[in-house]
């Protein structure tokens, strides 16, 4: 799936990122995250997965690739 | 024969009680002895002195009812104690003592205000102080967060020595101050190898919560110092896996010696797998630590969620729920995961690494990954001092909790849902299990020869209690482990937290056939039962074999009662079934020992 939003540096767990999406949903990036910068508006192309990790702050969202809107 | 023993003789059961009074006397004293670890008093006296905000004491000078308003106006009065002699003052000048209770925020003004009046001899405010071993890790004053926890109290009893936690997680790196002796072999459930190194540094700063080397003159100190941790790799280097990888490393876990599983992950869907793993686990002892989740609302992850896990919600430095929090009826208790929105230092600090260097670095982390970490060493502490069984570890931390809010001083209403039974405070759990748990064992044993003895003199087999009996019983029922809070574990003699029934279980540990026979048989009647056979035919030894066994009873029925142990391959209720036939067989061997053979 392909989603738009705003990246954002969340200081949990010692950092994690997160997309709050224009779909109306908060996810959580993992996996070919990159080099992001905090407040971008960025496009996201990826798969949500069950979504164990550290983050447990809501649906995880496994990048396959970003880009910078 | 002595006249004197004659004399004594004639009046039998004068005797007995004496001894028995005697025996409740000194069990008193050492009570009050160790029951001093912890108050609140006016003044530092030694040790770190500790503010504890909203609370103050004010000196007045002489005695009106004024005084009283004063306070009431001010706030809530607490104490109000009238005192008429100074013994280092020859002069009498009455002055009364209050403790307010008042806002925090306005607690400096206040003061000022008291200050200024002239019938005010002094105004400060309370600080907590604390007696005990501090370690002497130089950022150990950071860490609220493990003082919040109740551990520097806890460190006079146990230290986790001998417990193996394993941390499933991003692994861990072999940073400066993790002891690489206490650093096992673990296994990497991604690539299927034993390097279970750290590439992100969440498994680092949480391992380092769990059993940072401590007092090493290095860095920081960590709940449970002397526990081993079990490097378990089932998240990548984002932080993430898969539940599947979860399962196994807890099922792997918990066939490879481990006693206390940490998971500091989770995530919001359901896994038939990892559920199965982590009833398997506390099927096999181990005690199973999950963050609740940082979702900041109603909601509790999985597998923190499943039955047999101890959620574990975070609270920042007062004592108060992080606003991160995820919260919700399987949330069991709270522990400090850190408020960073109180700033940096509101958070919790360990070593870690830097995931682009690979270098150690300490760092504050928050999140309600770092609160499960400081219930797991919690949970370690107690293993160490014997309590084996995962639900008695359980039903200890939840019974000690503190009130929401209590880290600050001051107790805030609040949900179930979202602390669970309250605040985590090992040292309290850690005194239940070793001061309370004692005097039960002492008191039951002590029952159970008086008893004995009644019988055996009202069937005219006895006229005293053979020579040794009442020291015997003490050492049969463990009650020397009320030294154990004064300091025993400064020198690593948590062994004395136990009675002897459990020294085997302790020393051999829970892997293998050797190890679960040696269990099996200390918390047995075996060990009195055969000294007993052979104190028949030795007779000096009568009552040592007799007090033995009337303490061993004591420990198996105490052990039964409170369900503290955990026995391999046998179900909760089998084991107290065990432990009530031994206690009932070992009062039997004390029974029949204690009258003398007849000549033949």
């Amino acid at each position: 799936m392909r989603v738009r939003g705003k990246v954002e540096r969340q200081d949990l767990e010692g950092g994690i990122w997160q997309l709050d999406a224009e779909d109306g949903n908060r996810y959580t990036l993992v996996g070919a995250v990159g080099r992001l910068k905090s407040g971008a508006r960025v496009e996201v192309d990826g798969n949500v997965d069950e979504g164990f990790g550290i983050a447990m702050a809501g649906p995880q969202l496994r990048v396959t690739s970003v880009r910078e809107l | 024969m002595t006249v004197g023993l004659t004399t004594l003789q004639a009046r039998p059961a004068l005797l007995e009680r004496a001894v028995v009074a005697l025996l409740a006397l000194l069990v008193l004293l050492l009570f009050g002895l160790t029951g001093c670890g912890r108050r609140v008093v006016p003044v530092a006296e030694q040790g770190e002195p500790d503010a504890i905000p909203g609370l103050i004491d004010v000196g007045l000078e002489g005695f009106t009812a004024e005084h009283r308003a004063l306070g009431a106006g001010l706030g809530e009065v607490l104490e109000d104690e009238k005192l008429t002699d100074d013994p280092f003052d020859d002069v009498d000048d009455p002055e009364e003592l209050l403790v307010l209770r008042v806002d925090p925020a306005r607690e400096a003004a206040i003061l000022d205000e008291l200050r200024r009046r002239s019938d005010v001899h002094f105004a400060e405010p309370v600080v907590r102080v604390e007696k005990f071993w501090v370690p002497d890790d130089p950022q150990f004053a950071q860490q609220w967060h493990l003082k919040a926890a109740g551990a520097p109290a806890a460190w006079d009893s146990a230290r986790g020595a001998g417990v193996t936690v394993a941390i499933i997680d991003t692994g861990i790196a072999p940073v400066d101050d993790l002891d690489p002796a206490r650093l096992l072999r673990g296994h990497n459930f991604l690539t299927g190898g034993d390097d279970a190194a750290d590439d992100h540094g969440h498994g680092t700063h949480v391992a380092g919560t769990v059993a940072q080397t401590t007092d090493n003159g290095v860095g920081v100190a960590g709940m449970a110092p002397l526990a081993r941790l079990l490097p378990l790799k089932v998240l990548g280097a984002d932080g993430s896996g898969t539940s599947v990888g979860i399962a196994d490393a807890i099922r792997w876990a918990a066939d490879h010696g481990a006693r206390v599983l940490n998971l500091s992950l989770g995530g919001g869907s359901r896994s038939a797998a990892m559920a199965h793993a982590v009833a398997y686990a506390r099927s096999r002892g181990c005690v199973v630590v999950c963050a609740a989740g940082n979702g900041g609302r109603r909601g509790v992850s999985y597998p923190a969620a499943y039955p047999g896990a101890i959620a574990v919600s975070a609270v920042g430095p007062q004592g108060r729920l992080a606003p991160y929090s995820s919260y919700g009826p399987e949330v069991r208790i709270a522990a400090p995961g850190g408020d960073k929105s109180q700033g940096e230092e509101a958070g919790v600090l360990q070593e870690t690494i830097d995931p682009s260097s690979g270098k150690g670095v300490y760092r504050w982390f928050q999140g309600t990954s770092m609160a499960a970490p400081h219930v797991s060493g919690a949970a370690a502490l107690l293993e160490s001092a014997g309590v084996t069984n995962p639900g008695a570890v359980e039903r200890l931390l939840i019974g000690a909790a503190r009130a929401p809010g209590a880290y600050g001083g001051v107790e805030v209403a609040a949900e179930e849902d979202q602390y669970g039974a309250g605040l985590l405070d090992v040292n309290a759990a850690l005194r239940t299990a070793t001061v309370w748990w004692t005097l039960w064992r002492v008191a039951l044993a002590v029952l159970g020869a008086a008893i004995a003895l009644a019988h055996a003199r009202r069937l005219g087999q006895i006229r005293k209690s053979p020579a040794g009996l009442w020291p015997a019983l003490l050492v049969g029922a463990g009650a020397y482990a009320l030294l154990v809070p004064l300091g025993a574990a400064r020198f690593g003699l948590t062994v004395l937290t136990l009675p002897p029934a459990g020294i085997a279980q302790h020393f051999f540990g829970f892997a293998g056939i050797t190890a679960t026979a040696m269990a099996y048989l200390g918390w047995s009647a075996m060990p009195p039962l055969l000294l007993a056979l052979v104190a028949r035919t030795v007779a000096p030894v009568r009552g040592i074999a007799a007090g033995l066994a009337f303490g061993w009873a004591g420990a198996l029925l105490h052990a039964a009662s409170v369900r503290s142990v955990y026995l391999p391959y046998l179900p909760s209720w089998l084991v107290v079934a065990w432990l009530l036939a031994g206690a009932v067989v070992a009062w039997w061997a004390g029974r029949a020992v204690i009258v003398p053979e007849r000549p033949r």
